[in-house]
């Protein structure tokens, strides 16, 4: 089933055209990455998505709904951006909590003591327990980013987009963030929508990978597909020139599907 | 953010503000320049004594700035990247000098250096500091907090990562210090010469004190002014130093640095050195003493009967300050104070905002018009006010005194807030609306919380000033809203030096109040 | 100590006063003047009477208890403002000025700003000296305000030096940074001294004079108090000052000495009048009146006695008497205005 479906959106900024007619659909429960250099559209089609910006023509329909102009609150979509925007005043614990009883979606929904609990258990998840009372600062950046991602999931969005969230952390946390990440997907089955310039990451992550650049969409299939039936030029380029990350990752793909 | 809908609230805010600030400082200022009309602008800035009084104005500003920034320089290293103790107390100490206006530091002068002064005798001066270096110590003295202040939070802020590289290349502390510290340094550098720079050369406090035959710009504004009612001659010389606070503006925009804070790798460490701690103290102590030898003098003064014939001790300048309303003044001046520490900190906050978390092209326009103030001299707003608002019904109100101060004093508070916003994390507003948070309650409950900080020292800032100020007021305030400060200048034109001191000690008193304050809260609220 | 503070004051100057009016009453025995009658009906509506001054601050507490006195039922306040910032913000403000009186402005400034006074040819100027009385009817004369060369003796000794004895002496170098003079662009006491010499000598010899002296001058004051704050700081050792300054400094224990050169003691005029409109109001008019036919002749009896009435004398104790003026003619606004202009320092 397709929970999202997006049609011919366009976008330009003061007259530069940064979306060319992009049209794809995602699909219920699905990972999908959209893999490309920086300014190829990317973040724009993800600002879009949630509702931070508008497209200049275009549709997006979610769970047969249009949405295309319906405000952000209202889309139950969750976002993850690379910076954590973590609210720095508050605790680990209060982060999410204020989320719980603040957000539009679920206001009124929790009393304190609920919302608590709830935020608590989220943090667990993530493996935060022994950091509730922290204020994000004393925490490392990969931990910052698991409250993100708690706080998001706790709101139990239809579709959560992640903005390069792991460009600024390290080597290792990356690969533990990227293992814990795809076992919360499959634990809620949230469809997840991430951007990337990183293709490994990709690789690790995805059912399928959108090939952008330049605001249009190269190639959209499963990550073995771009390999091995490249669609033009340009995406045959782009995976030769990675070709021993692609080893890499499906090196330890297969052992993400081993831990199981 | 979204810039395609030309109608948002943000963007309706944004021109309700340009509206503010058209009525709050372009119109006023556009009337005061209308009396240049009739004034033949070539002749007033070709005549020799013009040229002459720009060049004096330029060199002596010059060399006070480079002066102030290189002792603030040595002094912030000192207090930043060594491990000798009591900072907080030393960075106090070091901000005294701007808790009294720059008046109070000429007479200082005149006591300790002039041609009677202790230490001219002492020292066997003849003719004592008054001309050039009378200005450049007298501008030094009250500058180079400011520059140090600046420098300080830079060098605290520095990331160490790259000292630690270079430490493993084997680079020398004198390499590192040309190879990272000073390009590190290179953009701040720009703005703490020119904000220092600003700061100098619009000053007629001290070259009215100690500035002898020394004809600056400011003074012969003054003299334009007040001694020729030569609005339009005034209002020229006005134009022209707005000139170094134009140029700083630009370059400041140009090479704005917005940095995240959530990026900064690693603080700089201090490795431990007993030579280096000893030698940074000396500095500290060194120009501690001489900040103080001035403020001390002019302590003592206020409590002398009549210097230097009667040096006795006595609280007759007090009774007779009392005695001529000076506790009524100085209510009157905690009233402005107050009400502007709190409605000119609302006020820049919410333009801040405006302009460094919701940038559109409006956000530059607004940006522009609220660092205006800073180049224009107390007297040309003052008058640009009385012109401009008097036959209006806030005129003569203390109303009249609480926006003119706080827009005298706006700028540096509100790029106290703009650098902090632009700081603080830039996807709080998105991932809000993205969970179904308003703007305004990730405000209140997110972006303010982490501004305190920087709130409690914008409304120090307008509070302390407030005190302060003579030059802007001095045309504004009547019988019913005079504020304390202006005691000083009625003082100084009687020649009750003593009275003076001691409203200038009781300005400084509460000040330093004021800052103990500030000390408290600031610890309370630190995350 | 507020209110005893205030007695003792007011104490002091009544004793001062009684003792100098019967030192002058028994020579002018019967000189009184008179307000001119009102004709219009003036309004009352408020009892608020708003005086702007350039005056000491001593002055201003003995018109503030003699005030009070005399209208207890007025709400009377005076305020203090150098008389540039005076004339600078009357300029700015115009009839929207909430003063009422203006007092001790100096002639040369209120030639500026009579545009905005009431016409007050209905008082009698006849009253005054021929010098002091003002041709427009704008305003009125209350001090002449004379300079003088004043000394530091002790300064002097103590380097060695004569004191000087005419002006040509001051530029001797010998007495480079020890002389201090108020910038005539500011000051008027500092415009009367450029005046009197361009009068005397003619302006080139005069300005040449200047430039000469300003080798030896150790700042250009703002103020015209700024000379004899110096001497009496032993800042600087000769001052180009105001002889009554120096008198108050002598009573208050400096040991000053007033000297007056051939070219006599230069003066300036300094007058008081109504904001334009304001004279219809009642309790505006009966202060401005009660200043005209008394106040002003106390202030003159007690602090400034220097001569404006043609037949009335004053002493002050240590006031130098028989004083010769120097030629102050055609002090005008536009004479001062071309003079400054080419005003180098």
């Amino acid at each position: 089933m397709d929970k999202l479906i997006i049609k011919n959106l366009t976008k330009s900024f003061d007259g530069t055209g940064v979306l060319h007619n992009v049209s794809f659909t995602v699909r219920d429960g699905e990972f999908l990455s959209i893999l490309g250099p920086s300014g190829c559209g990317k973040t724009t089609i993800l600002r879009i998505l949630i509702g931070l910006e508008s497209a200049d023509s275009g549709e997006i329909i979610k769970d047969g709904v249009n949405i295309t102009t319906l405000p952000a609150a209202k889309r139950k979509m969750g976002i993850v951006f690379q910076n954590y925007a973590l609210f720095e005043n508050m605790t680990v614990l209060r982060n999410v909590e204020y989320a719980l009883l603040k957000s539009a979606g679920t206001k009124g929904e929790y009393s304190r003591k609920k919302a608590a609990a709830k935020a608590k258990e989220m943090l667990e998840l993530v493996g935060l327990s022994e950091h509730l009372d922290k204020k994000p600062r004393q925490l490392s950046g990969g931990q910052q980013q698991r409250v993100a991602i708690a706080r998001t999931l706790a709101l139990n969005p239809d579709v959560i987009l992640f903005d390069e969230p792991m460009s600024a952390l390290d080597v290792d946390t990356r690969l533990s963030l990227r293992a814990e990440l795809k076992e919360l997907q499959k634990r809620f089955g949230t469809t997840m929508i991430y951007i990337t310039h990183d293709q490994e990451e990709a690789y690790a992550l995805s059912d399928r990978i959108m090939v952008m650049d330049a605001g249009v969409i190269h190639q959209l299939d499963t990550p073995h597909n771009l390999i091995d039936r490249p669609a033009d030029d340009y995406v045959r380029n782009f995976v030769i020139r990675n070709i021993n990350i692609k080893i890499n990752s499906l090196i330890q793909f297969a052992r993400l599907e081993d831990n199981k | 953010m979204r810039i395609r809908e030309k109608w948002s609230p943000s963007t309706a805010l944004k021109i309700l503000l340009c509206i503010f600030w058209l009525f709050a400082i372009i119109l006023p200022l556009i009337r005061m320049l209308s009396t240049m009309a009739t004034v033949d602008v070539r002749a007033v800035i070709t005549a020799r004594k013009f040229s002459k009084a720009l060049r004096q104005s330029l060199t002596v500003s010059f060399t006070a700035t480079v002066i102030a920034v290189a002792l603030s320089g040595l002094l912030s290293w000192a207090v930043a990247r060594t491990n000798i103790r009591h900072k907080t107390i030393l960075n106090t100490l070091i901000t005294v000098p701007m808790l009294i206006p720059s008046i109070s530091h000429g007479m200082g002068l005149v006591i300790i250096l002039g041609a009677n002064g202790w230490l001219s005798r002492f020292l066997g001066l003849e003719g004592g500091i008054y001309g050039f270096w009378g200005i450049v110590i007298g501008s030094v003295m009250y500058s180079f907090p400011v520059a140090y202040l600046m420098l300080y939070d830079v060098l605290r802020y520095e990331d160490g990562a790259p000292y630690e590289a270079a430490e493993v290349m084997g680079l020398t502390a004198q390499n590192r210090f040309f190879a990272i510290t000073l390009p590190y340094l290179r953009k701040p550098m720009i703005s703490v010469v020119f904000a220092t720079f600003t700061m100098i050369v619009t000053d007629y406090g001290v070259p009215l004190m100690v500035g002898g035959k020394y004809m600056t710009l400011p003074v012969m504004m003054y003299q334009d002014v007040i001694g020729m009612l030569d609005f339009g001659k005034g209002s020229v010389i006005g134009m022209i130093l707005l000139i170094p606070a134009l140029i700083a503006c630009i370059l400041d925009m140009a090479n704005r640095d917005k940095g995240n804070a959530a990026f900064v790798a690693r603080p700089y460490l201090i490795k431990k050195s007993a030579v280096r701690d000893n030698i940074a103290r000396g500095i500290c102590i060194f120009v501690i003493v001489l900040v103080f030898l001035p403020i001390a003098s002019f302590s003592i003064l206020g409590f002398i009967a009549k210097y230097p014939t009667d040096m006795t001790l006595s609280l007759k300048n007090a009774a007779q300050a009392i005695h001529m309303g000076a506790i009524r003044y100085l209510k009157n001046s905690l009233i402005i104070a107050l009400v502007v520490s709190f409605l000119g900190t609302a006020l820049a906050i919410f333009n801040a905002y405006m302009t460094a978390r919701s940038r559109t092209r409006l956000s530059y326009v607004l940006h522009l018009m609220s660092i205006t103030s800073l180049a224009i001299p107390g007297i040309v707003l003052g008058l640009a006010y009385v012109m401009f608002f008097k036959s209006t019904p806030i005129y003569g109100t203390f109303a009249m005194l609480f926006l003119v101060n706080s827009m005298h004093f706006f700028a540096s508070p509100y790029l106290m807030a703009y650098n902090t916003f632009g700081k603080i994390n830039d996807n709080l507003e998105n991932v809000g609306a993205a969970m179904g948070i308003g703007r305004w309650t990730i405000i209140r409950d997110v972006i303010l919380p982490q501004a305190m900080g920087t709130i409690l020292e914008m409304m120090s800032y307008f509070f302390i000033n407030c005190m302060m100020t003579i030059s802007a007021v001095s045309f504004l305030a009547n019988v019913r809203n005079k504020p304390l400060a202006l005691m000083i200048t009625q003082f100084e034109g009687q020649m009750q030096l003593e009275c003076a001191a001691f409203v200038s000690m009781l300005i400084l008193s509460v000040n330093v109040v004021m800052k103990y304050i500030l000390f408290v809260m600031k610890k309370r609220t630190t995350f | 100590m507020n209110t005893f503070l205030k007695k003792t004051i007011l104490l002091t100057l009544t004793a001062v006063l009684m003792l100098s009016v019967c030192g002058f009453a028994s020579a002018d025995e019967g000189v009184t003047f008179t307000a001119p009658a009102v004709t219009t009906a003036l309004d009352d509506s408020s009892n608020r009477v708003v005086i702007y001054s350039g005056a000491e601050e001593y002055r201003h507490a003995y018109f503030m208890e003699r005030l009070t006195e005399q209208f207890p039922d007025y709400d009377i306040s005076i305020e203090y403002m150098p008389t540039g910032n005076l004339a600078a913000k009357l300029a700015a403000e115009g009839l929207d000025s909430e003063g009422d009186i203006f007092y001790d402005i100096d002639y040369s400034y209120a030639g500026m700003i009579e545009q905005y006074f009431a016409d007050l040819s209905d008082y009698d100027q006849e009253i005054y000296m021929e010098d002091c009385r003002v041709k427009s009817n704008k305003y009125l004369c209350e001090t002449r305000n004379g300079g003088a060369i004043i000394i530091n003796p002790d300064l002097l000794a103590a380097k060695g030096l004569d004191e000087p004895t005419c002006y040509a002496d001051l530029i001797k170098p010998e007495y480079k940074g020890l002389i201090s003079m108020p910038s005539p662009k500011s000051s008027g006491t500092g415009y009367m001294f450029v005046k009197n010499l361009v009068n005397a000598w003619g302006e080139d010899k005069a300005f040449d004079y200047f430039d000469q002296l300003a080798e030896n001058i150790l700042q250009f004051t703002t103020s015209g108090s700024g000379p004899v704050n110096a001497l009496v700081q032993g800042e600087a050792a000769i001052g180009l000052g105001m002889t009554a300054q120096a008198v108050t400094a002598i009573n208050n224990g400096s040991n000053l000495k007033i000297v007056f050169f051939e070219e006599g003691s230069p003066y300036s005029l300094y007058g008081f009048s109504v904001l334009d409109g304001k004279e219809n109001r009642k309790a505006v008019r009966e202060v401005f009146d009660f200043f005209y036919t008394t106040l002003v002749v106390e202030d003159k009896a007690l602090f400034y006695p220097e001569k404006i009435y043609k037949d009335l004398d004053f002493e002050v104790e240590n006031y130098p008497t028989n004083i010769h003026y120097g030629d102050m003619s055609g002090n005008t606004t536009e004479e001062k205005l071309r003079l400054l202009d080419n005003w180098e320092y």
